[in-house]
């Protein structure tokens, strides 16, 4: 059954008020003005129970994230497994790509109000890419992160903006002599020089499993598993694993 | 493309298929599993019953070597990133099609990124969250190949080996 929304539920028990008022203080003789005046009373009510906005008090809602611990373990080179479980990659990676974000103009608005920190925006990203099932859900990334579920969507378009612009630094072809590189070493893993090692790239196929079936086209997303994906045809690196290509 | 495409089929449709000139240099080939076509730019593993000759059997040994490694790279992709294990996109509009492909890219752009600062090595710590078994779980056993042609590149190969490894 589809969520009430609270609006409807005050409508609901009022008109169900009605019915039990009339049904057991039903009065003997009918007396029309009396009844009148009360359906018009009723009327008003209901009336104002859609026009008003807001049925109940807005209260704050309580905040406690833990994000900042991640900052934390940064501090500590002991530390530095958390950091890394918690936001997926090690600080050191964290800094380069801060550093390679932090000008990017999304960042920057003309308003007196600042955006909240850049590395917490990045920082809430990552935290939210590293999770999937229930964990994923934007309230619980929320309430991890301690900020609003609006706040989640927007740090992560805004750090997805900065990203894709460094795309075409890290997904790429290879430099000739970056090649070379990668031909000697698989010259070097297979043991042996000819022809081999010049099948350096490869290409695979995977699934990104997808949480639900879609409901555009459901049925195209349908894979072999029984589950709901998308088809990326990666192509990479032997050695280095880069990938250098994908299609999606 | 969407899950339900063939490998093969959503092979056709990239870069490498369309401008191979563009993209391969002189004699240089890709490895791609049982699913995909041998031709001059593509060679794969042979498939049952080929694969019980003697002499394609070391090639495949070989060659799977080199393949697995796509595998830990997938590993640690999805193992870094797990919400692609479970994309949570509600697909209803073309634009959300395209955000779900974004947000891949960016994983992978990131994982490119974490690569040239740290090393191929750093994705170790996060293969344990996806597993092959994990991997054979999303995408299943490889398709049949749709088609066959322009064997001498993997001839090539098969006599290389052989002459440098023997029977």
């Amino acid at each position: 059954m589809p969520r009430r929304n609270y609006h409807a539920c005050v409508r609901r028990t009022y008109l169900i008020h009605m019915l039990l008022r009339s049904m057991l203080d039903a009065p003997d003789d009918i007396d029309a003005e009396a009844l009148t005046a009360q359906l018009i009373q009723d009327l008003q009510i209901l009336n104002k129970i859609t026009n008003t906005r807001y049925l109940r008090a807005r209260n704050r809602l309580p905040k406690a994230g833990n994000l900042h611990l991640a900052f934390t373990y940064a501090q500590n080179p002991s530390d530095y497994i958390r950091f890394t479980n918690m936001l997926r990659i090690s600080p050191h990676v964290f800094h380069v790509l801060l550093s390679l974000i932090e000008d990017h103009q999304v960042f920057f608005n003309n308003s007196n109000v600042p955006q909240t920190p850049i590395e917490i925006q990045l920082a809430v990203t990552l935290f939210r890419m590293g999770r999937f099932g229930n964990a994923a859900s934007l309230e619980d990334i929320a309430r991890n992160c301690g900020i609003s579920e609006g706040s989640v969507e927007k740090f992560t378009n805004r750090c997805f903006d900065a990203i894709e612009a460094l795309h075409d630094t890290f997904v790429r072809l290879l430099t000739t002599e970056e090649k070379l590189q990668e031909k000697q070493w698989m010259v070097h893993h297979l043991g042996f020089d000819g022809l081999w090692k010049e099948g350096w790239i490869m290409y695979d196929g995977t699934i990104v499993v997808l949480y639900s079936k879609p409901g555009l086209n459901g049925d195209a997303y349908y894979t072999r598993k029984g589950n709901y994906g998308l088809n990326a045809q990666v192509c990479l690196c032997s050695v280095r694993m880069v990938i250098i290509l994908i299609s999606l | 493309m969407t899950g339900s495409a063939h490998d093969a089929a959503a092979f056709e449709h990239t870069v490498a298929v369309k401008y191979p000139d563009w993209f391969f240099e002189g004699e240089e080939f890709a490895w791609g599993d049982s699913a995909y076509p041998v031709n001059e730019r593509t060679v794969s593993i042979h498939k049952k019953p080929a694969s019980l000759l003697p002499e394609n059997a070391l090639f495949d040994k070989t060659a799977s070597r080199i393949r697995v490694r796509s595998e830990h790279c997938m590993g640690a992709l999805k193992g870094r990133f797990q919400s692609l294990r479970g994309l949570r996109i509600n697909t209803m509009s073309n634009q959300d099609h395209i955000a779900a492909c974004r947000w891949i890219t960016i994983a992978v752009i990131l994982h490119n990124l974490v690569i040239d600062v740290e090393g191929a090595q750093s994705g170790e710590h996060f293969m344990n969250g996806h597993t092959r078994d994990d991997e054979l779980n999303d995408r299943g056993q490889p398709d049949e190949a749709i088609r066959i042609m322009g064997n001498s590149k993997r001839e090539r190969l098969i006599t290389e080996i052989v002459a440098i490894k023997g029977l």
